[in-house]
């Protein structure tokens, strides 16, 4: 864009330029008998040749030097009256005046382009500028601005983005004080950013104001103001102006985009570490007990969820505990290795033999109150198998959890219902031990909801009639088979519809004595 | 999901239809955080319309019965459908809330 300031015609430069052509056209005249030859703009010389002082019979002719059509000098010669043409002279004041024109014309060109290069260099900062990441919107704010400034070379701009609260704005006023920049910044926080490029008369100087709307994700979300005089907004200026507050906005866009995905990265990379922390205390290995097959596992969801499981050896007895808590993300999880950690001490008491209803009820009383504050809650089941002397039972207490399937030899698998709700719901649980036969051939599966719960894409539940069945036809595998069919068979029933929950099953199975015949059982 | 709030004298009723699960609870938990108070207090959850509820919907009605009886009153659910009675069977919430075949049996029992 060219600048439309007046370039102010200076003579002086010009005719230093054209010394050289001046002279020859002096030594013409003083061959001619001209006793002095000068160049002369409001009766100062510019140039002079010839004798300080003219003889007294000496006439003065002189012819003006025309620039833009204008007398801006002459040239004069003195001498004797008969050599002096005057039509020479005029001839001559002609040609200075195409040649100073040529000059002028050259320079202002020269100008011009230099100011092009300097614009296009500050267009290239500017479009740098916007290209710079881990920037912070105030950042953008005062980079913009200053390179706005240098692009349009305006007076002054500003920009005003509501985005940060409670004030940001930043202020480049080349040509004013800094209290003439707090009025135009007054000035646009009392009008609200405009809907569109607008002008606005500016208080006392002659200047004008143009704002121009930034649009942030589809909404108007700060201003760029533009200062200057009301000459110099030309459209193409507008249309400038417009650009580069698009070009602000789409800035700003990118920062935020770019922050949201660096707090979404942040957030899984801590999601990831809980699931890792949370993997790592469920148990690291299956437990050998003589006359059982076991086998844990659980398969997460892409959220952390609430699953835990465990197991417990001691002389008198194997336990084994199957939970989950209510909700999911990192609440469900800080809540489960707290529920998990006090279950296991509990568990683990040394002083006396701790029945799953003791455990149950002892640790539903610890945990209620901070299950109360937090609004959620935990069900578990515990088993307890006794190892000397091995007896044809187990011992379970159920607080809220399904689904437990039990499968007794030669008899159809069958729900084990809980006899008391969740621990955290109730202060006093009235959870109570239940002894179920445990004979070899028998078996017993403690899943999580997240299998019973599996969706299919047609909004079906896998439900427990499925699940009862899936039992019943698996049963004369290994535990850990037992637990892979299931897996295998809620990911194929949820097709292509994520699993939206953690699935935790513990599959426990009476073997055969040694002795018998163990076809059906593998160990 | 659907959330109809009733009020009958000093008892609201929340009519809650279709699935009530982890998507759809979070709405019921505000409701519950925001609209509990001493002064609303007795609380029926109308469950006639719901099909499926998961185990975050059931803590979000154990922390409206919680809420509930801090502030003296109580949350009582009526009309469960047959699904939706088996898993508060299976996981004994039955123990934790009172629970009516009817509305107005709910109602009455205030």
């Amino acid at each position: 864009m060219p600048s439309s300031r007046p370039l102010h015609l200076d003579l002086s430069p010009l005719v230093e330029a054209c010394e050289a052509d001046l002279r020859t056209c002096a030594e013409v005249w003083h061959q001619r008998g001209a006793q002095r030859f000068g160049l002369y703009a409001e009766e100062k010389p510019l140039f002079e040749s010839g004798e300080e002082s003219v003889k007294k019979t000496a006439v003065m002719r002189q012819s003006p030097v025309l620039l833009d059509g204008e007398a801006r000098a002459f040239v004069r010669v003195h001498g004797p009256a008969k050599k002096l043409m005057q039509s020479h002279l005029d001839a001559n004041a002609a040609l200075f005046g195409r040649i100073f024109q040529l000059e002028h014309d050259n320079r202002v060109k020269t100008m011009y382009l230099a100011e092009v290069q300097k614009r296009l260099t500050n267009l290239h900062t500017f479009v740098h500028a916007s290209r710079l990441m881990h920037q912070t919107i105030g950042d953008i704010i005062s980079e913009m601005s200053r390179t706005t400034l240098d692009v349009l070379d305006v007076s002054g701009t500003f920009l005003y983005v509501k985005l940060l609260r409670p004030i940001s704005a930043s202020n480049h006023f080349a040509d004013f004080s800094g209290a003439q920049g707090e009025i135009y910044l007054q000035q646009v926080q009392l009008t609200n950013c405009p809907q569109r490029a607008q002008f606005m008369p500016s208080r006392d100087s002659g200047e004008e104001l143009l704002l121009v709307p930034i649009y942030v994700l589809g909404l108007i979300e700060g201003v760029s103001g533009f200062v200057d005089l009301p000459s110099r907004f030309t459209p193409f200026y507008e249309k400038m102006a417009e650009i580069m507050a698009e070009q602000i906005g789409a800035r700003i866009e990118h920062v935020l985009l770019y922050d949201n995905i660096l707090h979404e990265q942040r957030l899984t990379t801590e999601m990831e570490l809980a699931r890792q922390v949370q993997m790592h205390l469920l148990p690291q290995k299956q437990p050998t007990i003589p006359g059982l097959d076991i086998c844990g596992m659980t398969f997460p969801a892409l959220q952390v969820g609430g699953d835990f499981y465990e197991f417990l050896v001691n002389d008198q007895t194997f336990t084994f505990i199957v939970g989950d808590v209510s909700g999911k993300g990192l609440s469900a999880a800080m809540m489960m290795a707290m529920t998990r950690a006090i279950l296991r001490s509990t568990a683990s008491f040394a002083f006396a033999v701790m029945t799953p209803e003791d455990v149950l009820t002892q640790t539903n009383e610890d945990v209620y109150d901070d299950y109360n504050r937090v609004t959620t809650f935990t069900t578990t089941f515990m088993g307890q198998y006794d190892l000397a002397p091995v007896r044809d039972r187990l011992v379970i207490a159920n607080a809220g959890h399904s689904p437990v399937l039990y499968c007794p030899l030669g008899e159809p698998s069958r729900l084990l219902e809980a006899d008391a709700p969740p621990l955290g719901v109730l202060e006093t649980i009235g959870v109570a031990n239940h002894t179920i036969g445990f004979k070899p051939g028998d078996l017993l599966i403690v899943a999580t909801d997240g299998f019973s719960e599996a969706e299919n894409s047609a909004d079906e539940i896998f439900g427990y009639d499925r699940l009862l069945e899936l039992a019943d036809q698996t049963r004369h595998l290994s535990a850990r088979e037992i637990v892979k069919a299931f897996s295998e068979v809620a990911t194929a029933f949820e097709g292509d519809r994520p699993q939206h929950d953690d699935r935790t099953i513990v599959v426990i199975k009476r073997l055969n004595p040694p002795d018998e015949d163990s076809s059906d059982v593998t160990p | 999901m659907n959330l109809a709030v009733e009020t009958l004298d000093t008892v609201i009723v929340l009519k809650l239809d279709g699935r009530f699960d982890a998507y759809e609870a979070p709405q019921i938990s505000a409701w519950v955080d925001n609209q509990i108070s001493p002064g609303q207090c007795q609380i029926i959850a109308d469950l006639s319309s719901v099909s499926f509820i998961d185990s975050t919907a059931l803590a979000t009605l154990v922390k409206g019965m919680k809420r509930c009886r801090q502030h003296g009153g109580d949350l009582y659910i009526c009309g469960m459908v047959k699904t939706v009675r088996i898993i508060f069977e299976l996981t004994r919430l039955d123990k934790a809330f009172r629970i009516f075949e009817t509305r107005s049996e709910a109602v009455n029992a205030f």
